[in-house]
C-alpha cells in the first residue's frame, strides 16, 4: 500500500519533470538556433564546401562550369614543387617563431611583472605593436629593411658592418620576417604570461628563498611549474597563428625572392583569388587543415607529459 | 502567455535572419520607376570626374534611368580584381564594370562580360590599340576613355652635364646599347645617383613595362592562338631581352629598392615610367625633365606598352539597352577629353586627343606618338592572371640575380598547366 503510493507519487512527479525538461530542451534549441545557424553557415559549411571543391575543376569566375575531376587536384599538389617549398617555409617559420616568441614573451612578462612604477609603462610599450595593424607594421618594417636608406643598414654601417640585403635575399628574407613578427606579436603572449605570473603565490618564492634558491633556480623550480597551463595554451595558439603566416609575405616580399617566403596560406590565396582556381586552392586548404590538426594534436600530447 | 511571447520572439528573430540572407530582388528596378544601373570603377584620379558625369547623366535621364557608381580601392596589387571575382561567384556584379585591359580575355571567356558589337557609337574614332585590347575571339567586349604608355623620362641637366643628347624623334629612338651606355655613364655610385629608375611593384606593372623590350626583340609571351607559352615566354628572344634588362640591376645602374621620388629628387638620371606620371613631376620645380622614346632592340621594331582600364557590360545585366546608353554617354568626345585630362592620360578617342593641344608639343608629343604609332597590346589569354603573376615574380628574381632561363621555364610550366585546366 505504502510502496504503491510512493511509487505513484514519484511517477507523477517524474512525468511532470520530464515534460518540463523536454520543454526546456525544446526552448533551448530554439534559442540557440540563430547562433547555430550562423556557426553552420560561416564555419561548418565552408569547411564542407572546401572539401567538396577540392575534388573539382572550378574556375571562380564560372561557377556553373565546375566539374568533378576526382583526385586530380591532389595529384597535382603532390607534384608541385611550390607546394613543398611553401610547406617547408611554413614549418621553418613555425619551428623558429614559436619557441623564440614564447621565450621573448615570457621574458618580457617577468620584466614588467616587477613591482616598480616603470613596469606598467613597459606593458604599454611592449603591447602597442599588437594593437597596431599588421599591414601597417609590415609596411614600416619594409622601410626599416631597405638596403640603401633603411635605418637598420644605416646603423650597421655606423658600426662598421656591411649593408645586408634583408628582404632582397632568399637566405635572409624569411629570417627578417621572423624577426619582425616576433617583435610585433610577443606583446600579446606577454599579457597572457603576465596573467599567469600574477597567480603564482608569493609564499612559494619566499619558501624557495629560505631554502637558498637563487633567481634562476626560483624561475626554474617555482615560476615555470606554476604557469605550466598558461605555457601550454600560449604554445598552442602561437603555433596555430604561426601556421597562418600570410600578411607579412604578402605586403613585404610577395612570397619572393625565389619563393623563399611563400607560405601555404599565401599559395592558397594566390591560387584561389588571383588565379581563380578554386579547386586547387581548396585542395591546399584541406591539406593545410590536416597539417594544423596533426601538429596541434602532437603538441597537446607532448605538453600533457 | 510568457511562453507564447518567447516563441514569438524567437520566430521573429529567425525570419529576420532568413530575410537578411535572401536576395533583395526589388532593388534591380523591375517595377515602376526608373531603371537602376550600377557601375564599379577603381578609386583614383578620375573619381570626381566620373561622379560629375554620372550626375549629369541622371539629370538628363530623370525618370528613365538612374545610375549609381561605386569606387573601389585598388592598391598596387589585385584588390579590385579580387572583388570582381567574389562578385562573380555570388552573382552580384554591377551592370557596367571597369576592368584592366589584359583581363578582357579572362572575363569574356568566363562569361562575365558580354560582346558590345554594334552598340558603340563612332567606334572607328577610338585609337586602334584600345579596340584591339577590347577584342576577344573576334568580338568587341570593352571600350575605354584613356590609353597609356611607358616612356623614358630624363633629367635635362644631368644629361647635359654628361654630354648625352636624348633622341627627339621616333626614328632616332635609342637602341638597347645606346640606352645602356647612357645609363652607365650617368650612374655615379659615389654620389648615390642611379642611371635609371624603374618601379618594382608586384602587380601588373612588371609585364607592362618590360613587355616592349621583349616584343621589340621579336620575343613573345604566348603563341599566336593563345594555347601555349612553352617556347615563347621562355623562348630565346625573350630570354635575350631579360638578360639585357638584368645587366642594369647586376651592374647597379638601377636601384632595387628605390624611394618613390628617386627621380624627382635627382637621385636617378632617367626613369622608365608610365605616361600618367608627368603631372606629378611638375611639383618638383628644381628638376627640369624631358621625355624620350622607349628604347628598342638593335634590329627590332619600335614598340611601346599600351592598354588601360575599360568598361565592359556584365552578362548579368537585365537592361542591356539602358546600359549601352550609359556606356555611350561615358564615351562621348567631351567626356573622354574630361576623363583624359583629369587623369593626365592620352585620350583613347582620336577626336578627343586632337582637342588636347598640350599633347602636340614636346615633351608630351613623345607619349602621343607612342600611343598612335608604336602601341603594342599585352597578350590575350584566359590564363593571363597566372602568366602576369608568375612572370612578375620571375622578373623580380631575375633582377635579384636569378638565372633567366630557369625562372622563365617555371613561368611557362605554370601557365601551361593553367591553360590546360581551362580547356
Amino acid at each position: 500500500m505504502e510502496t504503491s503510493l510512493v511509487k505513484g507519487k514519484s511517477q507523477i512527479k517524474g512525468q511532470s519533470q520530464m515534460t518540463y525538461q523536454r520543454q526546456r530542451k525544446w526552448l533551448g534549441a530554439i534559442f540557440s538556433l540563430p547562433a547555430l545557424a550562423l556557426l553552420f553557415t560561416f564555419l561548418v559549411l565552408p569547411v564542407i564546401l572546401a572539401f567538396i571543391y577540392s575534388f573539382m575543376n572550378y574556375n571562380m569566375l564560372n561557377p556553373d562550369g565546375k566539374t568533378f575531376t576526382g583526385l586530380e587536384n591532389y595529384k597535382r599538389l603532390f607534384q608541385d614543387e611550390v607546394f613543398f617549398t611553401a610547406l617547408k617555409n611554413t614549418l621553418y617559420f613555425t619551428v623558429l617563431v614559436v619557441p623564440l616568441q614564447c621565450s621573448v614573451a615570457l621574458l618580457l612578462a617577468i620584466l614588467v611583472n616587477k613591482k616598480v612604477k616603470v613596469a606598467s609603462l613597459g606593458r604599454v610599450f611592449f603591447f602597442s605593436p599588437v594593437v597596431t595593424s599588421m599591414v601597417v607594421v609590415a609596411i614600416l618594417w619594409t622601410f626599416l629593411y631597405n638596403v640603401d636608406n633603411g635605418i637598420i643598414n644605416n646603423t650597421l654601417n655606423f658600426l662598421g658592418i656591411n649593408s645586408q640585403p634583408f628582404l632582397l635575399s632568399p637566405n635572409q628574407a624569411m629570417n627578417s620576417i621572423i624577426f619582425m613578427s616576433i617583435w610585433q606579436a610577443a606583446g600579446f603572449q606577454m599579457m597572457i604570461f603576465l596573467a599567469g605570473l600574477k597567480e603564482v603565490p608569493d609564499t612559494l618564492y619566499e619558501a624557495a628563498e629560505i631554502d637558498g634558491a637563487n633567481a634562476f633556480q626560483k624561475f626554474l623550480h617555482v615560476t615555470l611549474p606554476s604557469i605550466q597551463h598558461v605555457t601550454g595554451f600560449v604554445l598552442i595558439i602561437t603555433t596555430i597563428q604561426a601556421f597562418r603566416l600570410f600578411i607579412q609575405p604578402y605586403v613585404m616580399t610577395n612570397g619572393g625572392p625565389s619563393d623563399s617566403t611563400k607560405t601555404l596560406v599565401f599559395m592558397l590565396y594566390e591560387n584561389g583569388f588571383q588565379f581563380r582556381d578554386v579547386g586547387y586552392s581548396s585542395a591546399i586548404a584541406v591539406v593545410f587543415f590536416l597539417v594544423v590538426i596533426l601538429v596541434s594534436l602532437i603538441l597537446k600530447k607532448v605538453l600533457k607529459q | 502567455m510568457k511562453k507564447a511571447l518567447t516563441l514569438g520572439m524567437a520566430f521573429v528573430l529567425l525570419i529576420g535572419i532568413l530575410s537578411a540572407c535572401s536576395n533583395d530582388k526589388s532593388a534591380s528596378g523591375d517595377g515602376d520607376g526608373p531603371v537602376k544601373l550600377t557601375l564599379w570603377h577603381p578609386e583614383g584620379d578620375t573619381t570626381e570626374a566620373y561622379k560629375e558625369i554620372i550626375k549629369e547623366f541622371n539629370k538628363e535621364n530623370k525618370g528613365k534611368i538612374e545610375a549609381e557608381i561605386t569606387f573601389i580601392p585598388r592598391g598596387n596589387k589585385y584588390a579590385y580584381e579580387d572583388k570582381i571575382s567574389a562578385a562573380a561567384t555570388s552573382n552580384t556584379l554591377p551592370d557596367l564594370l571597369s576592368l584592366d585591359g589584359p583581363n578582357v580575355a579572362n572575363y569574356a571567356d568566363a562569361g562575365i562580360i558580354q560582346p558590345i558589337d554594334g552598340l558603340i557609337k563612332d567606334q572607328d574614332d577610338f585609337v586602334p590599340s584600345i579596340i584591339t585590347q577590347g577584342t576577344y575571339d573576334k568580338k568587341l567586349y570593352t571600350v575605354g576613355a584613356t590609353e597609356s604608355t611607358v616612356a623614358l623620362f630624363y633629367n635635362v641637366k644631368m644629361l647635359e652635364d654628361a654630354g648625352i643628347k636624348p633622341p627627339t624623334t621616333l626614328e632616332e629612338a635609342w637602341t638597347w646599347d645606346e640606352f645602356y651606355q647612357a645609363a652607365k655613364k650617368l650612374t655615379d655610385k659615389e654620389k648615390g645617383v642611379y642611371g635609371v629608375n624603374w618601379t618594382l611593384d608586384y602587380g601588373e606593372w612588371i609585364i607592362y613595362f618590360t613587355g616592349p623590350t621583349v616584343w621589340s626583340n621579336g620575343g613573345r609571351f604566348i603563341s599566336e592562338d593563345g594555347e601555349k607559352t612553352e617556347g615563347y615566354v621562355n623562348g630565346p628572344k625573350t630570354i635575350e631581352a631579360l638578360e639585357y634588362l638584368q645587366k642594369f640591376t647586376k651592374e647597379g645602374l638601377v636601384n632595387l629598392q628605390p624611394t618613390p621620388t628617386e627621380f624627382e629628387d635627382g637621385k636617378a638620371a632617367m626613369m622608365l615610367m608610365g605616361s600618367w606620371e608627368w603631372t606629378k613631376l611638375q611639383d618638383y620645380k628644381d628638376t627640369q625633365w624631358g621625355i624620350t622614346y622607349y628604347p628598342r632592340s638593335p634590329e627590332g621594331e619600335q614598340v611601346s606598352p599600351s592598354g588601360d582600364w575599360n568598361w565592359g557590360m556584365s552578362t548579368s545585366t537585365k537592361h542591356k539597352e539602358e546600359t549601352a546608353t550609359l556606356l555611350n554617354y561615358l564615351m562621348t568626345k567631351d567626356h573622354v577629353v574630361k576623363l583624359a585630362e583629369v587623369s593626365n592620360k592620352p585620350a583613347a578617342r582620336l577626336s578627343s586627343f586632337e582637342e588636347m593641344k598640350e599633347w602636340n608639343e614636346a615633351p608630351l608629343n613623345v607619349l602621343k606618338n607612342q600611343v598612335l604609332k608604336t602601341a603594342h597590346p599585352r597578350p590575350s589569354t584566359t590564363s593571363y592572371p597566372v602568366l602576369s603573376t608568375k612572370y612578375g615574380q620571375a622578373v623580380q628574381n631575375i633582377f635579384l640575380g636569378g638565372d633567366v632561363k630557369k625562372e622563365l621555364d617555371k613561368v611557362a610550366k605554370e601557365t601551361d598547366t593553367d591553360i590546360a585546366r581551362k580547356k
